[in-house]
């Protein structure tokens, strides 16, 4: 199966050729590194922009006004600061444009904790990005999620944020995409560009994909269950569904988790519908808690749902200090671990009611 | 001169090979952007400064702080992730800091520390202080837009700082002529009235006479300088080893360099027993920096709410 980041480069392939990407680009995006984690290996749109993340976003801005299908990439979101005012005004223009100004941007960027990246590789950026009107915000927590996510990015009219959550880049999916080989071995031979001399002349060689698309804004239960909801996205997603697992064996009990997937606009139906049910709820991101985007999620449960909580709804969210610190013992107990989500988990699930 | 010179050189060349040699072990948990091969900027213009002038440096950065005199012991034990490394296991290899040397910090955020180094000129200078600042910074950092804000501040007020950039050619994979529409970086500053000089890398007397005289234009109050310092990275951009399977560069245009690497003719000019004992003090104290490091404790988990504000109380309780 492909990786998660195999499976952003075959998305971006299939947007080249049949959704009109006309530019891939960013810092060491084109020949010959093509991305530092190799996002964008051997696609024929990509190329390298100077080290400037402003021109980087502001470029995407005209090449989209031009009418172009850009896709832009900044290196790590923790670079995404250096241009926290593009994004803003990218996000305004539609509609201080008063519609005149449609802005079909993708910008993908490397997202969160878990490659012992000290602190300016390792930040998250979904609160932040979420206070930018105008955006829509998806981070895919698996490689099938991350093509259908990708696909509909491209094709969206309104500048959409791509985050990828770093320490998932690797693994590979559990579902095949549409058009990848069922071997693994033979999709890299095609699409990963070899080391050594034959680099100079490589081609990939591009599986026939076929488009799937996961709809921006449409959450998907990854385990049914009526003990508590668990919201969750990116790098936390998978140890949730882990710590679920593992105390449905342990309590007997079944928590139902959601991949939110779409930041923003979220799927408020999904997790109304699984709030009413379970009548508890914990949200879980590595996000710094003041102020998280959970927090707007609780807020929203609160004022909607009061009377159906049985206990407290909580979120579990990366602690509220500047950075994530190298040695290993800053960064476990800054962003949520297994441990503390089962931790969680079982407390709203066996809080007395 | 030359004694101290070579110390100084090699201390920097054998710290970092035996950063690399002991990498592979995971015992050193930081990323890793080796100086190898660059040393001579750093301790170069170094050369021309005074105990207390101030650096800014980046992310690849072990070779300034060394130059600078920071502590090695304090080196090692941040790469490895220790609480008595320099930031006490927070920064890593990327976030050296020796304010007691006027090391005033490097950013893995390119560029930022380059409008640092501006304001604590403007400072100085508003102060009447005799000290200059020297700010370090790669050929890539100058497509940031922060490059020319800070050359446009640093002219208008004729600030004393003195801009290095250490021009390696290569910004991550992607060659300066691939990302620059003009390779001449004096010109640049020049255009924004900030005068300019190159200088080969792999001279190191060339460095240090350029260095002397431009510090001493800075010092004198004419202005901000800038030094073009051409150098050559032999390692990977991060990490222990060569890359060149990777295609962006040949080995050949590594091998020119190393070719003219400045360690040897530098050694070269010392007598044997001299370079010999300057090697061994060098390897012990390389030795006793990473037996400090191995010995040294990770930080407690306490540690992680500990200088996030000044005062102790966390505000909200
Ligand atoms: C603002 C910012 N953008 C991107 C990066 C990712 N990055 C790290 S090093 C680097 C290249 C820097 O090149 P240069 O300034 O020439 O310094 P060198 O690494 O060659 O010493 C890039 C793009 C970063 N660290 N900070
Ligand atoms: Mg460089």
């Amino acid at each position: 199966m492909a990786t998660l980041v195999q499976a952003v480069r075959l998305a971006l392939h299939y947007g080249e050729e049949h959704l009109g990407v006309t530019d891939v680009f960013g810092e060491d995006v084109g020949p010959p590194l093509g991305g530092v984690f190799t996002a964008t290996q051997g696609l024929r749109t990509a190329w390298n922009s100077p080290l400037d993340e402003r021109g980087i976003i502001g470029m995407a801005m005209g090449i989209a006004y031009a009418g172009g299908r850009p896709v832009a990439e900044i290196q790590f979101c923790d670079y995404g600061f250096n241009v926290i005012d593009l994004l803003k005004v990218a996000g305004n223009q539609y509609w201080a444009g008063a519609g005149q100004y449609p802005l079909p941007m993708v910008v993908m960027t490397p997202s969160g904790s878990g490659i012992r990246g000290s602190l300016y590789h390792s930040h998250s950026f979904e609160s932040w990005a979420s206070r930018l009107p105008g955006w829509k915000i998806v981070m895919p927590s698996n490689a099938l999620d991350a093509y259908g996510l990708m696909l509909s990015a491209i094709e969206d009219p309104n500048p959409v944020l791509v985050l990828l959550p770093k320490a998932l880049l690797r693994v590979r999916g559990e579902q095949r995409l549409p058009g990848e080989p069922d071997d693994e071995n033979e999709l890299k031979e095609r699409i990963d560009a070899p080391v050594g001399e034959a680099r100079t002349t490589w081609q990939p060689r591009w599986p026939k994909m076929e488009p799937y698309f996961v709809p921006i804004g449409k959450a998907s239960t990854v385990r049914e269950g009526d003990a508590c909801t668990v919201i969750s996205y990116g790098r936390t997603l998978p140890l949730a569904v882990q710590a679920a697992d593992e105390l449905a064996t342990e309590l007997g009990n079944r928590a139902e988790v959601i991949d939110l997937r779409s930041i923003f606009p979220y799927d408020w139906k999904c997790i109304s519908q699984s709030v009413s049910k379970t009548g508890r709820l914990l949200i879980v991101n590595e996000d710094t808690e003041v102020t998280n985007f959970g927090e707007h999620l609780l807020r929203r449960v609160i004022e909607h749902h009061f009377y159906d909580l049985l206990v407290r709804p909580r979120l579990l969210a990366g602690k509220h200090v500047p950075g994530i610190g190298l040695n290993q013992v800053y960064e476990q107990n800054t962003v949520p671990q297994l441990r503390h989500i089962k931790q969680a988990m079982s407390e709203v699930i066996l809080e007395q009611a | 001169m030359m004694t101290r010179l070579y110390r100084e050189l090699l201390k920097i060349r054998r710290a970092e090979e035996e950063v690399a040699r002991a990498y592979p072990t995971d015992r050193i948990k930081s990323p890793v952007h080796l100086s190898i091969g660059q040393e001579a900027v750093s301790v170069g213009i170094c050369w021309a400064l005074n105990p207390d002038d101030i650096v800014y440096g980046t992310y690849r950065g072990h070779a300034l702080y060394l130059a600078r005199g920071g502590d090695l012991r304090e080196m090692v034990a941040e790469l490895y992730g220790k609480l008595t490394g320099c930031t006490r296991g927070k920064g890593g290899s990327m976030h050296l800091i020796a304010p007691e040397r006027g090391v005033m910090g490097m950013s893995a955020v390119v560029g930022t520390t380059i409008a640092n180094a501006v304001g604590h000129a403007y400072a100085m200078k508003v102060r009447r202080q005799e000290a200059i600042v020297a700010s370090f910074f790669g050929d890539g950092a100058t497509e940031e837009g922060v490059f020319a804000e800070s050359l446009n501040f640093a002219a208008l007020k004729k600030l004393p700082v003195l801009f290095v950039c250490e021009n390696n050619g290569y910004a991550i994979h992607t060659a300066q002529a691939k990302r620059q529409g003009s390779l001449d970086l004096c010109a640049k500053a020049s255009a924004f009235g900030v005068p300019g000089r190159s200088i080969d890398g792999s001279d190191i007397e060339a460095i240090i006479s350029t260095a002397r005289e431009t510090v001493n234009e800075v010092r004198s109050g004419q202005g901000p300088r800038f030094l073009e310092v051409r150098t050559y990275r032999w390692r990977e951009h991060v990490g222990p080893n060569t890359d060149f399977a990777l295609g962006y560069r040949s080995e050949d245009e590594c091998s020119s360099w190393i070719a003219n690497d400045v360690l040897p003719r530098v050694a070269a000019r010392l007598d044997q027993d001299e370079r010999r004992a300057i090697e061994a003090e060098v390897e012990a104290e390389i030795a006793d920096a990473f037996a400090f490091a191995e010995a040294s404790p990770f930080p407690p988990a306490s540690e992680l709410v500990r200088d996030v504000y000044k005062e102790e109380a966390p505000c909200c309780n």
